[in-house]
């Protein structure tokens, strides 16, 4: 983006010579503020204030005749600055910028009064009061509309290309839709495989679909999509630049094993003499320092675990690897790429299981994981699809599900949120050993049962009416292990209000999801929010809800917030129509709220820089002063108040139209 | 004073919702989520302590007590509870069948036992009988009124049929279950004679259902150990004012004889428990297997 193409109006070359004659518009809302306050009383406090030329009252100003009411006084001349009192900005502004832009007037020269949350709404008991709060906030707004300058909104190119952090379902899901429309996709995974957590998976619900059988094709899809680079092993090392035009660097992991000339024949695994536990079965079976995670992985080539690697040269030699792929001496790699838009997809951890030892894990034998439940279940998984108790290898005649293990929790070291997936896998999974063992007695301990999506109740009845699933509405209390590593479950049954103790064979904890370990260091790469519950932040929790508060980035799936996989993949699809729509369109238009530095006036200190949440602003070392990227900049004001010269101005904030609205709340008092 | 009860549940089995979930339609029960429609629109519920919802809850847990408690017969099988719940549970005909389960089991309340003794001696469970002070009711001036007999034809006009029927009883096993002999033994058939012998030898009569159900609850919770038989003049009373459900136990309402039972018989109970669970366990399972 060169600096020409921006169009920078500078509030100081302002041009508009014209009088300034302001239309102030007072919105009943219906009853929300018409019915508070005294509108005639705040029509008449309108008129004297200065620059007003016209105030008038209406009871929906958003409606059609609302709107056609403001565009005939800008019409007639009456009027060139706008000043609506109703709802939140957030509500409506965009509504009426379009009545001036339509009536040829700069979209600038309208501001809102929010009089509906911050008078009426808040003070409904107190009308006098509220009246007072909404006169304030209008004579606030009339003092800034005397302020306001024209200004134009910006326009950027949008690269065709996209970049997706993260190679689940959800990543897979918007890596093919995108590529599928056309544009490029640079799909980037950590592990040496994608598919992610859904790999793990054995069944789904509520139809039990095998995992393996309805992803594993998607995988084979993104391999053979030519639009799709697959960057498998990798990880995002640095992001710069802004929507349309991001340059990302991504470390290349070095597999130890060319990619160019690995056959995926896995000779050298089987003359492997290391042998550590696979995290794909987290830990529960074996796989060698050269290893696939498993057989269906995609790129299904190999890679030398270099921290368990004792480099005994057996893979190497030519009986073993004929195309001699092995090469001790890999190292990572650096690639850099130019993307339009990115999508983040980096999906979950499960519950970080150190922390549970209140519920035995990690102390009883038979106190396991649901996701170690799941790849017990797997017929790929270590056990081959049949349950085992961990301690002697028989099949539990009990077992015991804990729900909400590490959500629901406001306790320090937990999670105050529904994980959501964990009710309908804990039924999942209790459905699959009652069909392998229907003599089993199976208890799933819970507090609330949320059976929410589509099929999911029916599912859940199911569980109960035919399956004789027990749901015990009582949340785990207390294990303890018996000599014999059975455990000892103590509970209430809240039904019935009598405390249980039962013994049981195996105990099966339901841990939720959370957020990456390394989202954080994602989070500041890319300038994207996180909500309190670590999660990424959507632009709006239902308007927005793909996309992050940065412009041309995107959340999809777990990312965001705990979700199935069927949302998980709604929201993939989204995320992607989000980024085809700025892609397909090719340009984007930003609010010119961005700060300007006065060169004059900057003394080249740096304060600023460092300041900038968004890493907007760079420093000029020609021209020793700071430089800030209008596309970048967000418009927060953080470095426009750091800045010890007052070198640096906001745009639609400048400190004129700020010190005009205190002066305008202040007008009456007297220090 | 009475004994502090600890009233934790120990045991969780099918031993109840087995039985029920033999009828397609009442195999609904397990679908119960304890929404309370049940119990919150009982009529009864309103004046009695019955609590439905509690009822299928301890059917679903297997709990021996909802057998042996008060509840199930303050239903009066109005079927609102029915009619309203969501997961169309059959929870009056549940009832039913639980009353069933409680008589063959031996727990059958004293008055209901007194009704089926005049149904044994009469043939009727209300017969006709006389105003206070030994005049005649007024029904037969009503029968004649309607130009029916004096006496309806029934066992009123043939008392030898009520031979029949305590034959009939007898023949049931339902006669032991509701401790009753006849005053005249001259009703009695032989085949009578011989098996009450047999089983006043052993169990006093008691019946292989019962003590087999006897013999589970007692394995089942330390509770029932702790508590300790009551005087006959005490479970009398109780029985009498009894309305909170919830801290009826199994023993003090069970019948004098059965108490009896209980503390003599403990050795030979204990004795057969071991096999009895046995047979118990590989019934269950046969039962599942034809399921499936």
């Amino acid at each position: 983006m060169s600096k020409s193409k921006i169009n920078i109006i500078s509030p100081s070359n302002n041009s508009e010579s014209t009088e300034i004659r302001i239309g102030v518009y007072l919105c009943h809302c219906g009853v929300n503020i018409g019915g508070v306050i005294n509108m005639d009383e705040m029509v008449k406090f309108a008129q004297k204030l200065p620059n007003v030329v016209i105030a008038r009252q209406y009871k929906f100003y958003c409606s059609d005749n609302g709107q056609a009411e403001i565009a005939r006084d800008i019409r007639d001349g009456l009027v060139n600055r706008v000043v609506v009192a109703a709802c939140s900005p957030r509500m409506h502004e965009s509504t009426f910028r379009r009545v001036l832009v339509d009536e040829g007037l700069n979209p600038f020269y309208f501001v809102q009064a929010n009089i509906r949350e911050h008078a009426t709404w808040v003070n409904m008991n107190d009308p006098a009061g509220a009246q007072r709060i909404a006169q304030d906030h209008v004579r606030m707004q009339v003092a800034k509309a005397r302020e306001l300058r024209a200004l134009k909104p910006q326009k950027v190119m949008v690269k065709p290309s996209a970049l997706i952090i993260g190679a689940g379902i959800a990543g897979i899901n918007t890596a093919l839709d995108l590529a599928n429309q056309g544009f490029h996709v640079y799909l980037v995974e950590k592990e040496p495989t994608i598919g992610g957590h859904m790999a793990q998976l054995d069944k789904t619900f509520p139809t039990m679909d095998c995992s393996s059988c309805i992803l594993t094709p998607k995988m084979v899809e993104i391999s053979r999509n030519p639009n799709i680079t697959v960057m498998a092993y990798s990880e995002i090392e640095h992001v710069d630049g802004y929507v349309g035009n991001f340059q990302v660097q991504i470390r290349k992991k070095a597999h130890y094993v060319d990619q160019l000339k690995c056959t995926g024949c896995g000779e050298c695994a089987q003359h492997c003499p290391v042998s550590v536990g696979n995290e794909f079965d987290l830990g529960l079976s074996h796989r060698k320092a050269i290893y696939i995670p498993f057989p269906q992985a995609v790129p299904g080539l190999y890679t030398i675990d270099m921290e368990h690697c004792i480099k005994c040269g057996i893979c190497a030699s030519t009986t073993v690897c004929e195309p001699q792929a092995i090469n001790f001496d890999d190292q990572d790699e650096i690639d850099t790429i130019e993307v339009g838009t990115i999508i983040v997809a980096t999906g979950y951890d499960p519950i970080d299981v150190s922390n549970l030892g209140n519920y035995g894990y990690g102390r009883f034998e038979n106190v396991i994981t649901g996701l170690e439940m799941e790849r017990n279940l797997s017929s790929t998984g270590p056990n081959l699809g049949h349950p085992v108790r961990p301690s002697d290898g028989t099949s539990p005649k009990s077992i015991v599900w804990i729900q909400c293990v590490g959500s629901r929790d406001t306790r320090e070291g937990y999670h105050p949120y529904c994980s959501r997936v964990c009710c309908m896998y804990a039924i999942k999974q209790a459905r699959q050993y009652k069909e392998k063992h229907p003599e089993a007695q199976c208890y799933i301990f819970y507090i609330d049962i949320r059976a929410f999506g589509k099929g999911y109740e029916e599912f859940y009845e199911l569980a109960s009416h035919e399956y004789g699933i027990k749901f015990m509405r009582g949340r785990l209390a207390e294990i303890q292990e018996n000599p014999d590593k059975s455990l000892l479950i103590r509970a209430e049954d809240t039904f019935l209000a009598q405390p249980i103790e039962i013994n049981v064979d195996m105990v099966v904890l339901s841990i939720g999801l959370e957020t990456t370990h390394d989202s954080g260091k994602i989070a500041s790469m890319l300038a994207i929010q996180k909500s309190t519950d670590g999660f990424f932040m959507e632009a709006h929790p239902k308007l927005r809800p793909v996309d992050s508060l940065t412009d041309g980035i995107f959340i999809a799936g777990v990312a965001q917030g705990p979700k199935d996989i069927p949302d998980a993949v709604s929201q993939a699809k989204g995320a992607a129509a989000g980024a085809a729509i700025l892609m397909a369109k090719g340009e984007v238009e930003v609010e010119p709220y961005f700060s300007i530095v006065q060169p004059a006036l900057c003394s080249g200190c740096r304060s600023c820089i460092n300041q900038c949440p968004f890493g907007a602003i760079t420093f000029d070392e020609i021209l020793q002063i700071a430089h800030i990227n209008p596309i970048k900049c967000k418009g927060c004001g953080t470095c426009a108040s750091t800045c010890p010269s007052n070198a640096i101005l906001q745009n639609h904030f400048t400190t004129k139209q700020l010190m005009a609205i205190i002066d305008g709340v202040l007008g009456d008092y007297q220090v | 004073m009475e004994k502090i009860q600890r009233n934790i549940i120990v045991h969780i089995s099918d031993i109840i919702s087995e039985e029920i979930i033999k009828d397609e339609a009442m195999a609904f029960v397990r679908a119960c989520f304890q929404c309370g429609t049940c119990s919150g629109g009982c009529p009864s519920g309103r004046r009695t302590a019955i609590r439905t919802r509690q009822i299928i809850r301890r059917v679903i847990l297997g709990l021996e007590e909802v057998l042996s408690s008060d509840d199930i017969w303050l239903c009066s099988t109005c079927y609102t509870c029915f009619e309203r719940c969501p997961r169309s549970i059959p929870v009056t005909d549940i009832i039913i069948k639980l009353r069933n389960l409680a008589t063959q089991r031996g727990y059958m309340k004293p008055p209901h036992k007194a009704v089926t003794h005049i149904l044994a001696d009469t043939g009727h469970g209300v017969p006709l009988g006389t105003q206070k002070g030994g005049e005649p009711n007024n029904w037969s001036q009503l029968r004649a009124s309607y130009g029916l007999p004096d006496i309806p034809p029934t066992t009123h006009s043939h008392p030898e049929a009520v031979k029949d029927i305590q034959i009939l009883m007898h023949a049931t096993n339902f006669d032991k279950l509701v401790d009753w002999k006849p005053k005249n033994t001259e009703l009695k058939p032989k085949v009578n004679e011989k098996s009450e012998e047999k089983s006043e030898g052993k169990n006093e009569g008691e019946s292989k259902v019962k003590r087999k159900a006897k013999s589970k609850s007692k394995s089942q919770s330390k509770v029932k150990e702790e508590l300790k038989p009551k005087k006959e003049v005490e479970i009398k009373k109780e029985l009498e004012i009894k309305t909170d459900s919830q801290t009826k136990t199994e023993s003090n309402i069970k019948s004098e004889s059965e108490t009896k039972k209980t503390s003599t018989n403990k050795k030979t109970v204990t004795k057969k428990k071991k096999g009895l669970k046995k047979k118990l366990k590989k019934t269950r399972i046969s039962n599942k297997n034809k399921k499936k």
